[in-house]
């Protein structure tokens, strides 16, 4: 799995972050969610998954 | 006898152009149904997300075509037939038919009812100009009203109310927020919590008034005169717009005669059944048991609605045994979130009078229980997602206060 969050749409929910802090942070300066897990190991892919589908705005991309 | 097409016949009714429609919409077909999907939404236009209207749509930071549920070209996809513009008016379970405002009757063989809550309307408010906030249109009501400029009265310290004034401060406007409970928030959040809030808006200069009661509202050479008293005695603001945020009730109406169970929402078991066969229900029209906490309470939360949907559809597809579908249950601590000025607020579980709280180095976080030797129910995060992650966590396994209090001393 390949987890990327796109920075143009992410409207700094931190949806992500509550579903999944171990692969997704938000940036101090930014405010915008970060990847700190690209590749995450299959334990965390359902948290991933979920994170995905609790973006309001569609920003991340996930590719199996 | 019957209008309706054998192929309609055959499908899935989705009653509701919101966030559990669409989730239940996708849901359905991840589960394996091919058959029809028709979602019978009762605004025009395409499906959008609430969230923004009190903030970003508000303030005209974002339009209306970037906060549309769908992704675009992706009912066409998920090959979902959308009448929009369209209301249900009847439901009729033993027949297995929905009766819509112009009078076509539809045939389903599973049907959602996710037809959302309505703004609860001021009792008896002496005048008729009050805004509400829960649809687009209301957004473009009050949008309007605002860019006007001048000095705005919000009824109801809840979380829309204090969204709708912290918007309105970063247009200009002048604020006064009126609330019949002693703090902001003090149901959800409890009197610590609430008073932090509070804090962050009186730093702002918005005018909070708590403890009102006897408020009355009336047209004074083209403004509106808000009067009413406190503990303090009376008082009273003039305003150029009023907006009044508190609370929501279950659009249920349509429902009567239908014989399905509804007891301050359409109840439902924790995978969406309602009390008749082949009908479930999603998001704030609904109440379900969570089969995690063991709540049987009405959840008004954007992502409460999204799993909800999601759960019902893959069970409409499951009970109907549909190759592929599993059944599945709603077993999830439900979470919020809320944007006050530059402030993130977090909650997830529920609240209780046990707390505590302790500064981190990103924000405030509070932890709570139903009592003294309970587990932890639940936690509230200031501009801490990833400690509001990690809560979830112990709240959902229903970590002791022994736990949880050394958990938040790692803060």
């Amino acid at each position: 799995m390949n987890v990327t969050v796109d920075q143009r749409i992410c409207r700094e929910y931190a949806n992500c972050v509550i579903e999944s802090p171990e692969v997704f942070d938000l940036d101090d300066a930014t405010g915008k969610a970060l990847v700190q897990i690209p590749e995450p190991d299959a334990g965390l892919h359902s948290a991933v998954r979920a994170a995905a589908a609790a973006c309001p705005v569609h920003a991340i991309l996930i590719s199996d | 006898m019957s209008r309706v097409s054998a192929a309609e016949r055959r499908g899935a009714v989705l009653v509701g152009g919101g966030l559990a429609a669409i989730a239940a919409a996708r849901s359905l077909r991840a589960n394996g149904w091919d058959r029809p999907i028709t979602l019978v939404a009762a605004e025009r236009g395409a499906p959008y997300d609430r969230p923004p209207l009190s903030k970003q749509y508000l303030t005209g930071h974002v339009r209306a075509d970037e906060i549309e549920l769908a992704r675009s070209g992706e009912l066409a996809e998920l090959e979902v037939r959308l009448l929009a513009g369209r209301r249900a008016i009847a439901l009729d379970p033993a027949r297995y038919t929905v009766t819509l405002d112009d009078r076509t009757r539809l045939n389903y063989e599973t049907l959602l009812i996710a037809t959302g809550a309505a703004a609860r309307r001021l009792a008896d408010p002496g005048f008729a100009g009050a805004h509400y906030l829960r649809t687009l249109h209301d957004a473009d009501s009050l949008a309007r009203a605002l860019r006007r400029g001048g000095r705005l009265t919000v009824i109801g310290a809840g979380f829309i109310g204090l969204e709708v004034a912290a918007s309105a401060r970063s247009l200009g406007l002048e604020v006064s927020v009126l609330e019949s409970a002693p703090g902001p928030l003090t149901r959800v959040l409890g009197a610590d919590a609430g008073a932090a809030i509070a804090g962050l808006h009186r730093a702002r200069g918005v005018e909070l008034r708590c403890g009102v009661r006897e408020l009355e509202l009336a047209v004074d050479r083209g403004r509106i005169r808000a009067r009413w008293r406190t503990q303090d005695g009376p008082d009273e603001t003039m305003a150029d717009t009023v907006v009044a945020g508190i609370g929501a009730e279950p659009r249920v109406g349509w429902l009567s005669g239908s014989g399905i169970e509804v007891d301050d929402g359409v109840v439902c078991d924790a995978g969406g059944r309602t009390s008749s066969a082949g009908v479930y229900a999603a998001g704030d029209v609904s109440r379900w048991a969570n089969a995690l906490t063991g709540s049987t309470h009405r959840v008004e939360q954007w992502q409460a609605a999204l799993e909800q949907g999601s759960v019902a559809g893959a069970n409409m597809a499951a009970d109907l045994e549909v190759a592929g579908a599993s059944v599945r249950q709603w077993a999830s601590v439900p979470y919020f979130w809320s944007d006050q000025y530059e402030h993130k607020v977090q909650f997830c579980g529920s609240t209780g009078p046990i707390s505590l709280s302790a500064a981190t180095v990103r924000g405030v976080v509070t932890c709570y229980a139903p009592a003294a030797d309970a587990p932890l129910s639940g936690v509230l995060a200031l501009d801490s997602p990833a400690a509001l992650g990690a809560g979830r966590r112990l709240v959902a396994q229903r970590a002791s206060w022994d736990e949880a209090r050394a958990w938040l001393g790692e803060w």
